[in-house]
């Protein structure tokens, strides 16, 4: 009841606002993804375009493909190496009253075994001249889970709710701080139908998930930039910055994880920006997690996924933007590359091919231009 | 039962972001409209690139167990 | 126990809703009907420029800074506005609040600003102005006071607003 009377009273102000101020600037951009790791390579295109329409909306649409061919180590012993081509679009719209923005998306993604709908819900509210955001955001995904060459498996549903809430706070005019809860809960059909899990006796039996899965995510972020020295008395330009991000995760699968980031950005040149980031991140296992499991166990899982797991990543980017850069109606053009290698190591999943403790080692990378207009 | 939980904590943890944003911002306003130069960087701000913040979430999505956490906007020029 | 507990959780929520609500008010600056607080400026020209001594003229008094996308729209725009109305009586004072000079000379050389560019890089009259966005406008008549406040600038709402405003101002 409470809640009813705060969206209303959320909606009719929103609602009337006077509209004064402008949606997200128009711009485009289009990059390439590319993943390689444990025998699997994901690369593809992708391109954004947004774009003011009326007066406080915009609206946004976006195109991505990716072309997955893969040889797993989670597959490898009992499928063989596919390739499989995963379609998605996305567009949404944005609409300002004074200082709440309200944003709408839809997405649909679809590969020859899997399709899914998402629709989202998000609310931004700026308060205290600008110094706090107040972040909402509500997604609800419809998938179907196929499986190819089976039709007898036919399509399986599988559910997922996200419920995100955060805060933005600049602290002093060079320190930002975020602090965000996200609940995403998942059910349905959650395993994967390609996967099988290994007995203590060495057999192969389906994985057997819980039909419901909740996770809950802490995440606290910060921003603090450095100036180049005084100057005139005062402060001068912005050399750049260095972030932090730490995120606490648990779930009802018992999976409890810890993630820690720094990032350092800095402007090399006039025009070139410089970055270069470490990420460390560490797992403890889900409860019915086994890289061999009792065959009375109800639910069995060995999605390495799953798996007591660490991560070490660190990337470098580069990126040219010419900030003074005006040609005809463009505006702010850039141009991006960043690169970066992931070392995963598992404490408990073994590699099927030798029965070796499995690691492995993958390649990030990305590149993208775009301009305003 | 899920779902209430779920939207049980999402209650509280936003009051308690709520109550931490006023007890730790002096005055609740300590950088004026035209202070804002800084913030308004690129280099100030969070995943200020749409299409290479998604690759890297997906990236971690897919190998890591932990799901979200690092989406909302803010900070910026504030302009509009 | 946990039952009451997460009721009056769940009753919090809509108070600081309500709160937040009231505490994120619509943005006000000088207002209309003020007088616009007088002051001396130094401009980028290395003139001081005085608004009381400006009575007399409609005078466009913009805050921006280099920082500020729709600052960097709206500055052409009026370039063209004060080719078109300075010889009958409009005035336009650019004041910026960029740190470095370097950067708004830079900016202004490169638009070709005709208008006097004046340069606050402590913010004393943003201040003054009680500035609450970037950027802001205000349209101040022959006598001295405040007439109209732009805050933001749209490329397609602004314009016609500007030109209807400045021609009956002008006609007083």
């Amino acid at each position: 009841m409470c809640t009813a009377i705060s969206i209303i009273a959320w909606v009719s102000v929103f609602l009337g606002q006077a509209a004064g101020l402008e949606p997200p600037q128009d711009e485009a951009s289009t990059g390439y993804n590319y993943y390689t790791g444990g025998g699997i390579t994901v690369q593809g295109p992708a391109v954004i375009v947004r774009k003011q329409v009326l007066n406080r909306a915009s609206v946004k649409a976006e195109y991505r493909v990716d072309s997955v061919s893969s040889a797993s180590v989670d597959v490898v012993p009992q499928a063989s190496p596919y390739k499989e081509t995963r379609q998605e679009y996305s567009l949404g719209t944005d609409i300002l009253s004074g200082d709440i923005l309200m944003g709408l998306d839809y997405t649909n993604s679809r590969e020859s075994d899997y399709v899914s709908d998402t629709l989202a819900v998000g609310l931004a509210h700026d308060l205290f001249d600008k110094n706090s955001t107040l972040n909402f955001r509500v997604a609800r995904s419809w998938d179907q889970v196929g499986k190819n060459n089976d039709p007898s498996f036919g399509w399986k549903g599988f559910d997922r709710t996200i419920y995100a809430a955060g805060v933005t706070q600049s602290l002093t005019p060079r320190w930002l701080v975020q602090l965000n809860y996200e609940a995403t809960a998942d059910d349905g059909f959650i395993n994967n139908p390609y996967r099988s899990a290994i007995t203590t006796d060495g057999a192969f039996v389906p994985e057997n998930y819980p039909d419901a899965r909740t996770g809950h995510a802490w995440v606290v972020r910060t921003s603090y930039g450095f100036p180049s020295a005084l100057l005139e008395g005062g402060l001068g330009e912005l050399l750049g910055s260095v972030q932090f991000d730490y995120r606490y995760y648990r779930d009802t699968f018992d999976v409890t994880s810890n993630t820690g980031k720094i990032n350092f950005q800095f402007y090399l040149l006039r025009d070139w920006m410089f970055g270069v980031f470490y990420q460390y991140y560490e797992q403890g296992a889900a409860s019915f997690y086994g890289d061999r499991v009792s065959p009375d166990q109800l639910y069995k899982a060995r999605d390495k996924e799953l798996s007591q797991y660490n991560d070490q990543w660190v990337g470098l980017s580069f990126k040219f933007i010419p900030k003074e850069a005006r040609w005809g109606p463009i505006t702010n053009p850039f141009i991006q590359l960043d690169t970066s290698m992931m070392i995963s190591h598992y404490d408990n999943f073994t590699d099927p091919r030798n029965g070796d403790l499995y690691s492995q080692t993958a390649y990030v990378t990305h590149t993208s231009l775009g301009f305003h207009f | 039962m899920m779902q209430t939980g779920v939207i049980a904590q999402l209650r509280f943890w936003t009051a308690v972001g709520v109550f931490f944003l006023a007890a730790v911002c002096v005055g609740c306003a300590p950088v004026r409209p035209w202070e804002r130069e800084y913030l308004a960087d690129e280099t100030m701000q969070f995943d200020p690139d749409p299409l290479k913040a998604e690759w890297n979430n997906h990236v971690r999505e897919v190998l890591e167990g932990a799901r979200g956490g690092f989406n909302g906007s803010g900070g910026g020029c504030g302009c509009r | 126990m946990r039952i009451n507990s997460m009721r009056n959780k769940s009753k919090i929520i809509p108070l600081l809703l309500a709160a937040a609500l009231a505490a994120g008010g619509p943005a006000v600056a000088a207002n209309p009907g003020e007088k616009a607080p007088d002051f001396t400026g130094k401009s980028l020209g290395g003139k001081n420029i005085k608004l009381s001594e400006l009575r007399g003229r409609v005078v466009l008094i913009n805050f921006w800074g280099t920082w500020c996308a729709p600052c960097k729209e709206e500055l052409p725009y009026f370039n063209s506005l004060y080719g078109k109305y300075r010889n009958v009586g409009l005035e336009i004072l650019a004041v910026n609040v960029d740190k470095v000079r370097a950067q708004a000379a830079g900016m202004s050389g490169a638009m070709g600003l005709t208008f006097p560019v004046i340069l606050d890089p402590a913010g004393d009259l943003f201040d003054l102005y009680r500035i609450r966005n970037m950027p802001t406008t205000f349209v101040v008549g022959k006598d001295g006071g405040i007439r109209y406040v732009h805050w933001g600038f749209g490329t397609s709402v602004d314009p016609p607003r500007y030109e209807s405003e400045i021609r009956s101002l002008l006609k007083e």
